[in-house]
């Protein structure tokens, strides 16, 4: 059973605030789907390798350039996402300030 | 143009090289079926003003002497999760509000290269999670065949776009099943094709290892003229490779008995107009002279369990790039940390949260050979039965979805059974094989007749063959 500590330290690591009813709600979703995915027990994968890419791959080289100048619309476009800016920077909170 | 319901791309383009068809009208006639039924329908989440702008630059350029592109005009529906330049992208997720997108993905790129018109952007699940379309943060798209009924999904506004008349084609995003699924929902064409045929550039990212986008159309004809456009190899995705050449030719059509069950007529949970119609399809090919083989793919049965490690694992990474820091929602906090948990709380709706808890967990240390990797060997399996089953057969015929179009708001309480509904769509995507929808008959449901659809599957990068047998189907059904 998925404890609601377990999802508690889940959503820190996921970066995502829970209220106390997501909390419940989500340990009983959790629950079902692992409760599903446990009859991956029954298949023998003794002989398989885990298969980590879709396609085979190889590495493929490029030189270490940019495609092409970024011009005055990219940077417009760019800039015009940011939530937040202070003379055309993007502005976010204090990365090693506490509070 | 009083019937745009016949209309095929080569139509468009010999209209225009004619100069019978003006693309004005064309334009205007989807615009206003756009303004009579989506209201009610919700098929796009924006229409963009400057495709009758688009249409008029066409039309002048036609009049000139220039000769038809390949897709010269052809108004289209584009998924809310593929990005056009300029215009915004959204995954139909509240964390993307406000966010444009800065450049083309490579298939919006190669679509504009022939001249395709964007008609707009159209809802689905947020950030393609889902099989109703009731999972978009701007409510659910009604199927048009039945008002109360979901369209499937996540490429729901899409499939509907083109049913009801409200695009010529449209673009999907499938990674178990969400371009198939509502393509048989709704009664129209769904391609999936194989991983790494058509560039990635610029889809929002769902579980990298699955994703495919894929034309969604009123015939096998328009999404083969569509695919070829999109295809081929990308220098901005890394895994998309040029189509080997394959023998296209079909004698053999294998049925997975772990699908559908020739000698019994169906399979256990199977509904039963759906497997009526399995068989008539099966007689159908046999009379056209092709042999139909019962074969096996054993670890099938394991798929969708595998996916719900597989791709949760993959969600969960993908999306901690929705953080608040350099483009759409933000949320305020008293440090960072909390600014990230405020708009990852706010910005994501209950599936996305599950799926990002749920990757979050499998991949979470301790659990890791219990759960992925495990998961990684069975996929592992999964396409070895692929590979296996095609040296017996050519090509395999299963149903695309165990039920027709169920009703709004009937699976949103228990996200397990929503995930059982891509029960025969998800090992296509574990294996990387390309596979399509076709409608073919109804089943009778309170008084409607609900499309059904047949789901082709081929060997890595022969979508021909999907093709080649999806019109034997088309044709036989168009007569009914």
């Amino acid at each position: 059973m998925i404890s609601k500590e377990e999802i508690k330290k889940l959503a820190q690591l996921a970066r995502i605030h829970l209220t106390e009813s997501e909390e419940k709600n989500l340990a009983e979703d959790l629950q079902n789907v692992l409760g599903y995915i446990e009859k991956l027990k029954e298949v023998d994968v003794s002989q398989a390798p885990e298969m980590t890419h879709a396609t085979e791959v190889k590495n493929i080289f490029r030189a270490d350039e940019p495609p092409k100048e970024v011009n005055e619309a990219d940077k417009i476009l760019l800039s015009g996402q940011f939530p937040e800016s202070e003379r055309g920077y993007l502005k976010v909170k204090g990365v090693f300030n506490s509070e | 143009m009083n019937n745009i319901q016949n209309l095929t791309i080569e139509k468009i383009k010999d209209g225009l090289q004619s100069g019978e068809l003006s693309l004005r009208e064309l334009v205007s006639n989807y615009l206003e079926e756009i303004k009579r039924k989506d209201p009610d329908l919700n098929a796009y989440r924006e229409v963009f003003e400057d495709a009758f702008k688009h249409a008029e630059e066409i039309d002048e350029k036609i009049k000139r002497g220039d000769s038809p592109r390949a897709l010269e005009g052809v108004p289209f529906a584009i998924k809310d999760n593929i990005m056009i330049r300029g215009k915004a992208a959204g995954a139909s997720s509240k964390i993307l509000e406000g966010y444009t997108a800065s450049y083309d993905s490579t298939a919006i790129a190669r679509l504009r290269n022939e001249g395709a018109i964007f008609l707009g952007r159209t809802n689905c699940d947020e950030f393609a999670m889902g099989s109703s379309t009731e999972n978009s943060a701007y409510g659910p798209t009604r199927n048009p065949r039945d008002r109360e009924r979901v369209p499937g999904g996540s490429s729901g506004g899409s499939a509907v776009a083109v049913a009801a008349e409200m695009a010529h084609a449209a673009l999907g995003s499938d990674t178990g099943g969400s371009i198939r699924q509502p393509a048989a929902f709704c009664g129209v064409v769904g391609l999936k094709p194989t991983y790494g045929a058509v560039s990635r550039s610029g889809l929002i990212a769902m579980a990298s290892s699955l994703d495919q986008i894929g034309p969604i159309t009123k015939n096998i004809e328009d999404t083969k003229t569509i695919f070829d456009v999109i295809k081929g190899k990308s220098e901005k995705d890394l895994t998309s490779s040029e189509a080997k050449n394959n023998s296209h030719q079909v004698k053999k059509i294998g049925v997975p008995k772990e699908f559908f069950s020739l000698k019994d007529g169906g399979k256990e949970g199977l509904n039963e107009s759906i497997a009526k119609n399995i068989l008539k399809a099966v007689e159908l090919l046999k009379e056209k002279g092709f042999e139909i083989k019962e074969v096996s793919l054993p670890t099938s049965g394991y798929a969708l369990a595998a996916y719900y490690i597989i791709m949760p694992a993959e969600v969960s990474s993908n999306l901690s790039r929705f953080d608040g820091m350099r483009y759409g929602l933000r949320e305020d906090g008293k440090n960072l940390l909390d600014v990230y948990s405020k708009t990852r709380a706010n910005g994501f709706g209950p599936e996305a949260r599950r799926r990002i808890i749920l990757g979050t967990y499998v991949l979470s240390a301790g659990y890791y050979d219990a759960y992925y990797a495990r998961a990684q060997k069975v996929r592992y399996l999964i396409r070895k039965d692929f590979e296996n089953v095609f040296k017996e057969v050519d090509i395999l015929l299963t149903p695309t979805t165990p039920t027709p179009a169920f009703k709004i708001g009937e699976k949103t309480s228990d996200p397990l059974s929503m995930y059982l509904e891509d029960i025969f769509t998800v090992p296509v995507n574990l294996a990387g094989v390309p596979a399509i929808s076709v409608p073919f008959g109804a089943a009778p449901k309170e008084g409607k007749d609900l499309p059904i659809g047949v789901q082709l599957i081929a060997p890595w990068f022969d979508e021909e063959r999907l093709f080649s047998i999806g019109r034997i189907l088309e044709i036989e059904n168009a007569c009914k």
